[in-house]
C-alpha cells in the first residue's frame, strides 16, 4: 500500500510580482515503503515536492495548490504540518539552522517532546535514534563541538526519534564527505528495509548510489520526467594543468592555524602558484576551511607565516585581489539581483569585466535578473561563485564550492575553474568531493586529523585522489 | 524499537544546573538592589565576577561584560558626583553660572555615586551569568512545562543573538575580500543591513524545522534536565543565602547607607556580611557546562 499518494498536483510559490511559474505542475506519483530518490537539476523543484509531504508547502510557505496529496492516509491539504509531523520526520538542507537546543539529546528529544510523548518515552525514543544513526555515545555533547557530518546525523536522529513512517532527506550529502557518506547509505538503506519509506532529494544519486535497490524519480522545471536508474555525475574532464605551474603566489611557512588561540591544524608549510588547482579535501572537521582562511588573511596564524607574493603587473582588467567563497553562499547575496551583486563586486574592487562572461561560464545567464533569494540551493551556490570570481582574481579560494550542484553545474564550474588557472591565477579549493578533487586538481592534499599528511590511503581520501595527493 | 536505555542522568524532578543558577542570581539580584550598603554590593559584585570567570561557557568572552560594566560605574560616580553639590566635605566650588555643574563638589557625592554605581555593576553582571555561565537553551530547556513552549520560543530567539554577531564578523570579512571598505556610516549600512535581512532568513529556515517537528501540536511535556549533587549545594545554598539576607533586612540589620550630610562607616554587625559571603561561596561550587 502507497505511504504516500500525489495526484494531479500543481503549486506555486507566493509571488510579489504577479505570475510566477509554477513550482511544481501536475505531478503524480506514489511513493511505497523502500528508498525512493529524487534526482534532478538545481531548481527543478525536488525540494519543493519534498516539502508537499509534510505539509510544508503549502501550510507554512503558502502560496496556490490544486491536486490531491494523501501521505499515511492523511490529506496534507487539510492536514496541519505539526500533525503530520508525527508520520513524516524531515531533514532540512542545513540542517543546523533548525537546531533549537544546546546538547544532542535534547536536541533529538525537542520532535517527541513536542508531540507529547512522556519523558521515559521520550528518553528511550532518543537513545534509541542516536543508536540508529551511529551517534550513541554522543548524547551529552554540545552541538557547537560537532562536525558537520555529526550534526547532519543528529539532524536525521532528531527525524527519525518519533518512529515516523515516512523520512524525508533534502540533499543530505552536500556537507558530507565520503565516510559520512557511506555511513548514511548505510543507515538509509537499513531504514528502507525496515518499512520506512525514504525519500531522498539529492543532485548527484550516484552518490548514494550504493544503499542497495531503490527508485530513482526525476524532476525536470517541476514536472516529473522519467524515473530510471542513477545518473552518475557528469565528467568534469577539464583537463590537467595546461603546463608547469608558474611563480609563487602565496605560501605558507610553519604555520599553526586555528581559531582563538586553539590549534587546528600545526606545522603547515605549504605553497600554491600561478596557473595550479591546489586542492585541499578530508574528512568533515579536519581543517580545510580554518587552512583557507589562513590562507585568505582572514585568521591570523597562531604561529609561522603566511606570504603573499607582491603584486605583479597584471594588465588593467585583471585584478589582484582574492576571491574567496565561504560555505554558505547566502553572506554574499544580498542585492535585488544576480547581475547587482556582480556589478557590486566589481565596483568595490575598481575591476573591469564583463558580468555576462562569468554568467554564461557557470551557466547563469538566464538568471541574471533574477533576485538571489528566490532562486535555489544550486543557482545560489553558483550565483555566489559568480560574485567572487568576476574581475579574474589572482587567487581563488574556493570553500566547498560544489554543493547542491548539479552535474552540468559541476561541468561548467571546473571549465572555469580551469580556465581561471590557465590564465595565471592560484587557485585552492577545500573540498571532500573526491571526484572534483581527482579531475581537477594538479596537487591535492589530505588534511586529517589536524594533520596536513602527504601519504593517504584510498579509503581516506577515495581512490581517485590517491594518486595524485602531493608530497609535501 | 530496541529496549529503553537512559542516554543521559535525566530527571523531571530535583533541581537542574539552570534552575539552580537561576536561583543564585535571584538572591543576588535581590542583594543588590534590595539595600544600598556598598559593601553588601560589593561582596556580590565579587560573587559575580568570580563565577563568571570560573565558569565562562567556552567562546564566549567577559571583556566586553567587563567594558561595559566598567563605563556604567564611570559614568555614573561622574554624573553623581558633579550633580549633586550636596555634602559637607567640599572638594571645589564651581562657578554658579555654570550649568547644572555649578556649586560645591563634594566626597558624599562622588561616595554615594560609587555607591550606586556599585549596585548597578552587581546586579548587571550577576544577571549576565544568565548568557554567559549557561547557554540560553539550556535555560529554556529548565522552564516547567506550562512555559515550555514559551522557553522554546525563547531559546530560538536568544540562539539568534550570538548568530548575529558571528553573521556580522563573517559577512564583513567576505565583503572585504570583495573590495569593500568602511568609508562612514553609509558603507556600514552595506553590511549591517545584509546581516540583519540573513538573520530574518535564518529565522524562518528555524520556524520552518520547529514546524516540521511539530511545534505546537498538543500537551508538550516538560524538558528532561540533568542533574547533579552540586546543582543541589548551589540551589540550598543561594536559598539560605536569600532567606538570611531578606531576615536581616527586615528586623534591620541590614539598613539603609546614606553618606549625608557627612561621610560615614555603615553601622552593622558581622553577620550583615554573611549572605553576600555564602553567595560568593556558593558560587564556588556551581559545576562546569555539561558537555
Amino acid at each position: 500500500m502507497p505511504s504516500a499518494i500525489i495526484e494531479h498536483l500543481c503549486y506555486w510559490y507566493p509571488s510579489w510580482a504577479g505570475s510566477a511559474p509554477a513550482a511544481l505542475f501536475d505531478v503524480n506519483l506514489e511513493l511505497v515503503p523502500g528508498l525512493t530518490m529524487l534526482g534532478g537539476d538545481s531548481g527543478a523543484g525536488k525540494s519543493t515536492l519534498l516539502r508537499l509531504l509534510n505539509g510544508l508547502v503549502p501550510h507554512f510557505h503558502g502560496g496556490r495548490i490544486a491536486g490531491r496529496v494523501e501521505v499515511t492516509g492523511l490529506d496534507v491539504l487539510t492536514t496541519p504540518t505539526r500533525d503530520l509531523a508525527r508520520h513524516v520526520g524531515f531533514v532540512f538542507q542545513e540542517s543546523q539552522l533548525g537546531f533549537v537546543r544546546g546538547v544532542v539529546a535534547r536536541e533529538v528529544a525537542a520532535g517527541p517532546q513536542n508531540l507529547g510523548f512522556g519523558p521515559r518515552e521520550v528518553e528511550a525514543m532518543v537513545a534509541a535514534a542516536l543508536d540508529r544513526v551511529g551517534i550513541g555515545g554522543m548524547g551529552g555533547r554540545r552541538l557547537s563541538t560537532l562536525s558537520g557530518g555529526e550534526r547532519q546525523r543528529v539532524a536525521l536522529a532528531g527525524a527519525l526519534a518519533a518512529a515516523p513512517e515516512v523520512v524525508a532527506l533534502d540533499e543530505p550529502t552536500s556537507q558530507l564527505d565520503e565516510a559520512g557518506t557511506r555511513a548514511l547509505e548505510a543507515i538509509l538503506g537499513d531504514l528502507a528495509s525496515s518499512g520506512h519509506t525514504v525519500v531522498v532529494a539529492e543532485q548527484r544519486t550516484g552518490r548514494l548510489g550504493g544503499s542497495g535497490s531503490f527508485r530513482l524519480v526525476m524532476v525536470e522545471g517541476g514536472q516529473l520526467s522519467s524515473e530510471g536508474s542513477p545518473r552518475v555525475a557528469g565528467s568534469v574532464a577539464a583537463g590537467g594543468a595546461a603546463g608547469p605551474p608558474g611563480m609563487e603566489v602565496w605560501a605558507l611557512r610553519g604555520v599553526t592555524a586555528g581559531i582563538a588561540g586553539r590549534p587546528v591544524v600545526p606545522d603547515v608549510d605549504l605553497c600554491g602558484c600561478e596557473g595550479e588547482i591546489l586542492v585541499l579535501t578530508g574528512p568533515n572537521g579536519a581543517g580545510k576551511t580554518t587552512l583557507l582562511r589562513t590562507i585568505a588573511g582572514l585568521l591570523p596564524p597562531i604561529a609561522g607565516r603566511v606570504e603573499r607574493a607582491p603584486g605583479r603587473d597584471r594588465g588593467a582588467s585583471r585584478g589582484s585581489r582574492i576571491a574567496y567563497l565561504p560555505q554558505d553562499p547566502g553572506t554574499l547575496l544580498h542585492r535585488s539581483s544576480v547581475l547587482d551583486e556582480i556589478a557590486q563586486t566589481l565596483r568595490w574592487s575598481g575591476v573591469s569585466d564583463d558580468p555576462m562572461r562569468i554568467l554564461g561560464q557557470l551557466g547563469l545567464a538566464a538568471l541574471a535578473r533574477r533576485d538571489p533569494r528566490d532562486l535555489s540551493g544550486g543557482q545560489r551556490q553558483r550565483a555566489a561563485l559568480a560574485t567572487v570570481l568576476v574581475g579574474r582574481p589572482e587567487l581563488a579560494l574556493l570553500d566547498e564550492p560544489t554543493r547542491g550542484m548539479d552535474a552540468a553545474s559541476r561541468v561548467g564550474l571546473s571549465k572555469t575553474l580551469r580556465a581561471l588557472a590557465d590564465e595565471g591565477a592560484s587557485v585552492v579549493l577545500a573540498t571532500h568531493d573526491s571526484e572534483l578533487a581527482a579531475e581537477l586538481g594538479d596537487r591535492v592534499v589530505l588534511v586529517q586529523n589536524g594533520r596536513v599528511t602527504a601519504a593517504a590511503g584510498p579509503a581516506a581520501a577515495g581512490p581517485a585522489v590517491a594518486s595524485k595527493v602531493a608530497a609535501l | 524499537m530496541p529496549p529503553p536505555r537512559r542516554c543521559l542522568l535525566l530527571s523531571r524532578r530535583g533541581l537542574s544546573r539552570p534552575a539552580a543558577l537561576g536561583l543564585w542570581v535571584l538572591a543576588g539580584l535581590t542583594m543588590a538592589l534590595a539595600t544600598n550598603d556598598p559593601v553588601v554590593r560589593g561582596l556580590v559584585l565579587v560573587a559575580a565576577w568570580v563565577l563568571l570567570g570560573r565558569r565562562l561557557v567556552p567562546g564566549r568572552r567577559l571583556r566586553p561584560l567587563a567594558i561595559g560594566v566598567g563605563f556604567l560605574v564611570l559614568i555614573t560616580v561622574a554624573v553623581n558626583g558633579l550633580l549633586s553639590h550636596a555634602g559637607a566635605s567640599v572638594v571645589v566650588s564651581l562657578p554658579a553660572w555654570l550649568p547644572l555643574l555649578g556649586g560645591p563638589i563634594t566626597v558624599e557625592g562622588f561616595a554615594f555615586g560609587v555607591g550606586i554605581s556599585l549596585g548597578l555593576a552587581a546586579a548587571v553582571s550577576v544577571c549576565a551569568a544568565l548568557s554567559l555561565v549557561i547557554e540560553p537553551t539550556d535555560l529554556a530547556d529548565a522552564l516547567p512545562a506550562c512555559l515550555s513552549r514559551t522557553g522554546a520560543a525563547l531559546g530560538a530567539a536568544l540562539n539568534l543573538l550570538p548568530s548575529l554577531a558571528s553573521s556580522f564578523v563573517e559577512m564583513r570579512d567576505t565583503q572585504r575580500l570583495r573590495g569593500w571598505r568602511v568609508r562612514g556610516v553609509r558603507t556600514l549600512v552595506e553590511v549591517v543591513v545584509p546581516v540583519l535581512g540573513g538573520a530574518i532568513e535564518s529565522s524562518l529556515q528555524l520556524g520552518e524545522a520547529m514546524e516540521a517537528r511539530a511545534f505546537g501540536s498538543g500537551a508538550r511535556v516538560g524538558g528532561l534536565v540533568a542533574q547533579r549533587s552540586a546543582d543541589l549545594v548551589v540551589g540550598a545554598g543561594a536559598l539560605v543565602a536569600l532567606s538570611v539576607f531578606v531576615v536581616l533586612r527586615v528586623v534591620g540589620a541590614i539598613g539603609v547607607w546614606y553618606p549625608y550630610p557627612t561621610l560615614g562607616v555603615p553601622d552593622y554587625g558581622l553577620a550583615a556580611l554573611l549572605p553576600p559571603l555564602l553567595l560568593v561561596l556558593v558560587g564556588f561550587v556551581v559545576s562546569e557546562s555539561p558537555g
